[in-house]
């Protein structure tokens, strides 16, 4: 049954999914996570973004008009949360590349906690700028 | 002064669908031990309860299960670190290894593995150079915890795991004698180190500071290193694919 | 020694998958800071007007710009992707299909990227 040094249990579609699931683990799970998390809403943001930017075909009045929809608050608010998904998955895949170099493994946690604050950082700066622009 | 502590088991025997937990009162004291409590069900309670155990200090790596959804060694986990009188206690065996029954798992999957990485747990010889550089890996009780930590290992058998990719790297850093190439395969095959998706469960969880991630991240450095050596025709990768 | 049991590939194809999930990881960080200055802060209210996005794509520095990051950041999400849905245990036939449908996709919406700035510069 194991000799051919296979870990036999089967596989259930619960298992495959279970990185979800961060619950009493560690950072670094968690850390992982938010990580597949974000990059799903990146994805779903960047298929949204070619749809709009698509409006460009459609010539200089309705790109203007769906400009003007987009400096409207609740739009800003958007940008603002994108900034803050962009800044996590971005920060953390410079901690896996970091990592995947043998560098500060040990202190893979101060790592992260660093890089969070200096994300929250460029975060209140570019809400600063987009509310102000 | 003993607490009140409800005990939610594991329960399974080999085919029997689906398991189930059963529920046992136990009488223990806040400073004594999970282990403590299992053997208190089994004694009193239900000689039916099949659990591994035998050191009792946290050196053999038998008694390794799941407390409240965390890999834990239950002879060196206290009570009062983990519930609270009148709390509740689920007891669950490893993930990702086979049950055998109840608490008990097959653990042979991963010595198959550790084997196919050159064993470097039993050696022929003591360490050569420093030994401050060779004393983690070294630590390793093969209880198995890191595997069942490792969300990697949720998605796939396939998947070597933390303990077989540590000795690996340890293998590789220091051979004996060893032939490495199959072991830099291995290492380098898509499922290890490239699967990690650098979750350090298995660090968070290894009793005895075998640090399998960072042995991970030190495989990782040296393969990205051979592949992008490789493209210029030198190193490990690249002689390997002449012969 | 044991003999090696498991089925392995060994042709480079894993590492290389994350090596170049990483570097166009790095990559983005550049060249997605340069997109989200160019394209907001030098523009009143944060965004762009038609004639401000046809000026900006006209001049040659943000075009290669952008074109990279449209690249860059396309590979990036879909070999992202493949490695959510490859944590699903498919079976190697589907991974064949995952890899076959999400190139496609990917190199698709890059051509269509790519059309879409050509015509709007050009009209």
């Amino acid at each position: 049954m194991t000799g051919n040094g296979q870990h036999n249990t089967a596989l259930r579609w619960g298992d495959s999914v279970r990185w979800f699931d961060a619950r009493r683990r560690g950072l670094g799970m968690w850390a992982f996570a938010l990580n597949r998390i974000t990059g799903v809403l990146l994805m779903i943001y960047l298929l949204v973004h070619f749809v709009n930017i698509s409006v460009l075909y459609l010539g200089e009045t309705a790109w203007n008009q769906l400009m003007d929809l987009f400096r409207m608050p609740p739009f800003l608010i958007f940008d603002v949360a994108l900034v803050l998904v962009l800044l996590y998955h971005g920060l953390n895949g410079i901690r896996l590349v970091i990592l995947a170099l043998d560098i500060g493994v040990a202190q893979q946690k101060r790592i992260f906690w660093g890089l969070m604050a200096f994300g929250t950082v460029v975060a209140v700066f570019t809400a600063f700028g987009l509310f102000r622009g | 002064m003993a607490w009140q502590v409800q005990f939610r088991v594991f329960r399974s025997s080999r085919g029997e669908v689906p398991a189930h937990f059963d529920p046992f009162t136990v009488e223990i004291k806040p400073d004594e031990t999970v282990l403590d409590g299992i053997e208190r069900i089994w004694a009193f309670q239900d000689r039916t309860l099949t659990f591994r155990h035998a050191c009792h200090h946290a050196s053999c790596g038998s008694c390794a299960m799941r407390v409240n959804g965390v890999e834990k060694l239950s002879c060196v986990t206290y009570i009062q670190d983990v519930t609270s009188d009148g709390g509740t206690l689920v007891v669950e065996p490893l993930r990702n290894f086979p049950i055998v029954s109840d608490l008990v798992v097959d653990v042979s999957p991963m010595f198959h593995r550790m084997h196919e990485v050159g064993m470097p747990i039993i050696r022929s010889a003591e360490p050569l150079g420093k030994p401050e550089n060779f004393n983690c890996f070294e630590n390793c009780i093969e209880c198995g915890m890191c595997v069942s930590a490792c969300p990697v290992m949720l998605t796939s058998n396939q998947y070597l795991g933390p303990a077989a990719l540590a000795a690996a790297q340890r293998t590789i850093a220091e051979p004996r004698g060893v032939d490495v190439r199959s072991i830099w395969q291995l290492a380098d095959d898509e499922n290890s180190v490239w699967r990690c998706h650098t979750a350090f469960e298995c660090g968070e969880v290894c009793p005895s500071n075998g640090d399998p991630a960072g042995a991970i991240m030190a495989l990782r450095r040296r393969l990205i290193l051979e592949r992008i050596k490789s493209l210029f025709g030198r190193g490990i990768l690249a002689r390997q694919r002449g012969g | 020694m044991a003999t090696i049991t498991r089925v392995t590939r060994w042709g480079g194809y894993p590492a290389w998958a994350w090596i170049l999930q990483a570097a166009s990881g790095v990559l983005l960080v550049v060249l997605l800071s340069l997109h989200i200055i160019a394209q907001h802060f030098v523009a009143p209210g944060g965004v762009l007007d038609y004639g401000g996005v046809v000026a900006h794509l006209r001049n040659p520095v943000i075009f290669v710009l952008e074109t990279a990051f449209a690249g860059s950041v396309l590979f990036h999400v879909f070999a992202g992707v493949r490695a959510i849905l490859l944590d699903l245990a498919p079976s190697k036939a589907q991974e064949r299909s995952i890899n076959v449908i999400l190139t496609t996709l990917g190199v698709g919406l890059f051509v269509y990227g790519l059309v879409l700035t050509l015509v709007v510069v050009t009209r």
